[in-house]
């Protein structure tokens, strides 16, 4: 659950909805009571927020933290339930997805973060096609942002749900070729996150997230340049947070792009060397962390992309 | 300060200490300082007993006393244990994997200063273990390199199984995640360890 600079979500809204600081505030506050919550200079009380954001006809409720678990038997599950979706772990997923979803209240927040959950378990159980998880998951995310699509060309404060609902949703249009559409929502996602709204250091795991599935996505559609500078970006940002798992993935999406750059010519062949030094980067820092399954995915991979052996 | 504020004025204490490190004081000094503010709470700290709840600065200054001990620290290294102990059951995620981690270090740290390597390299792994059961990976090319050196050390000193394919493959993990981090200088240590003592070559 992340913290969210308040003012910074009221400011982003009204210029989403294009109105001014006046236009907003008329009979609800003064516009320097306005101008000084969204400058995070003054606290804004509930009902003031409530009202303001009612105005600006977003649905109250979406915005205030709300705790899933009601008791730490239902927070452990839903640990249990994120862990498995990590590891890819469908089906033990989807068993922790039941059970949380008897437990759980009626809220409209708990809802929607269900119902995402229930749209991915559904299609890597193999009960649903590509097609339907997309509509399942718009359904999802227009149960708090009704008109989502027209947000998507704004810098529009998503909350942490929501992003994680339209990254599901980029995503599941990559699966069936929908590249544009997933490039699209992915590139939007990151306009909106770079606004720095959200607090705390969830903010950059998500961003990571984010920068690192839009260069994959790149990479399929032959973008290499703008895959690799995407790339880079996160290479920093991963290191930055210490993020080791993240790290193995983009040492060895580097050395693919590379790989990939110099067979259309966009590089020196001699680069190959570099796509060497990242693969073998990758393969020792999945053996470091003990993860041999994916070690020994890079170094089938080393073999195949270089036709060498590992050292 | 508030009156009959005890975790306030530990606090106050903890925080003197850290300036009294930057301006590099006495060590003496140091512990003799971090001991009176662990008593605030938790009393004659070297009376035995069981496994207790700690406060984070609770937990750092009893970091601070054990760093700055000498021969008292067998107590402070049973109190570090427990501490430890509680924040493997209390803690979660990142807090319980960055604290973990600390408490090793310092264990570590205080083995090889005794040249313990038996128990270092027991130390060195548990914190391994711990490190790879989250996401993280900082300290991860240190420690590697530490348990190459300690099993060189182990085999020399105390006439131990020289494991040195083990010891080799420590060193190229730590040689290639000193890349990734760009610390050129750590990773010609590597090659020079190699090539000294097990009289290997590792390729970049």
């Amino acid at each position: 659950m992340s913290n969210y600079r308040i003012g910074d979500v009221i400011r982003l809204t009204r210029l989403c909805m294009g109105i001014t600081q006046e236009q907003l505030c008329e009979n609800i506050c003064s516009v320097q009571t306005l101008h000084r919550i969204e400058n995070g200079k003054t606290s804004v009380k509930k009902e003031l927020y409530i009202k303001l954001m009612k105005k600006m006809e977003r649905i109250p409720e979406r915005c205030y933290a709300v705790c899933v678990g009601k008791d730490i038997e239902l927070i452990e599950e839903l640990e249990m339930y994120e862990m498995a979706l990590q590891q890819g772990d469908y089906q033990k997923a989807d068993h922790y997805l039941k059970r949380i979803k008897k437990k759980a209240d009626g809220n409209l927040i708990t809802n929607q973060y269900v119902l995402k959950g229930e749209a991915i378990t559904d299609y890597y159980c193999k009960r649903s096609d590509g097609e339907t998880t997309i509509r399942k998951l718009e359904k999802v995310i227009q149960m708090t942002l009704p008109n989502y699509k027209e947000y998507l060309d704004k810098k529009f404060p998503f909350t942490e749900q929501e992003i994680f609902c339209l990254i599901s949703l980029a995503n599941a249009n990559a699966h069936i070729d929908r590249d544009e559409e997933a490039i699209k929502i992915y590139e939007n996602l990151l306009d909106c996150l770079r606004m720095d709204y959200i607090a705390g250091d969830n903010i950059s795991h998500i961003r990571l997230v984010t920068m690192r599935n839009l260069a994959v996505i790149y990479c399929g559609c032959k973008m290499y340049e703008k895959a690799y500078k995407l790339n880079s970006e996160c290479l920093k940002q991963a290191e930055e947070n210490n993020e080791g798992l993240k790290m193995i993935e983009l040492l060895s999406d580097k050395a693919l792009i590379i790989l990939r750059q110099i067979s259309r010519g966009e590089r020196e062949s001699t680069d190959i060397d570099l796509a060497k030094q990242c693969l073998r980067q990758a393969y020792y820092l999945a053996v470091a962390k003990n993860n041999m399954s994916v070690a020994s995915i890079l170094k089938k991979a080393y073999r195949k992309e270089l036709n060498d052996e590992m050292e | 300060m508030p009156k009959e504020e005890k975790i306030h004025e530990q606090y106050c204490i903890f925080e003197e200490i850290l300036i009294m490190i930057a301006q590099g004081r006495a060590t003496g000094q140091i512990f003799e300082y971090a001991k009176n503010g662990i008593s605030i709470t938790l009393g004659d700290w070297r009376k035995k007993r069981r496994v207790c709840l700690y406060n984070l600065i609770e937990v750092e200054l009893l970091l601070i006393l054990f760093h700055y001990s000498n021969s008292q620290n067998e107590m402070i290294e049973q109190e570090l244990l427990n501490v430890l102990e509680f924040v493997m059951k209390y803690y979660s995620g990142k807090k319980r994997e960055k604290l973990g981690i600390k408490i090793y270090l310092e264990l570590i740290h205080n083995k090889k200063q005794k040249n313990d390597y038996e128990e270092l390299l027991l130390y060195i792994q548990k914190a391994l273990a711990l490190i790879n059961r989250g996401t993280g990976y900082a300290e991860l090319a240190d420690l590697y390199f530490l348990l190459g050196k300690t099993r060189e050390r182990i085999s020399v000193e105390k006439n131990g199984e020289w494991k040195k394919e083990e010891c080799l493959q420590e060193c190229k993990i730590a040689f290639h995640l000193y890349q990734i981090e760009q610390k050129k200088e750590q990773a010609d240590e590597v090659i020079m360890f190699c090539k000294e003592k097990l009289q290997c070559q590792i390729i970049g």
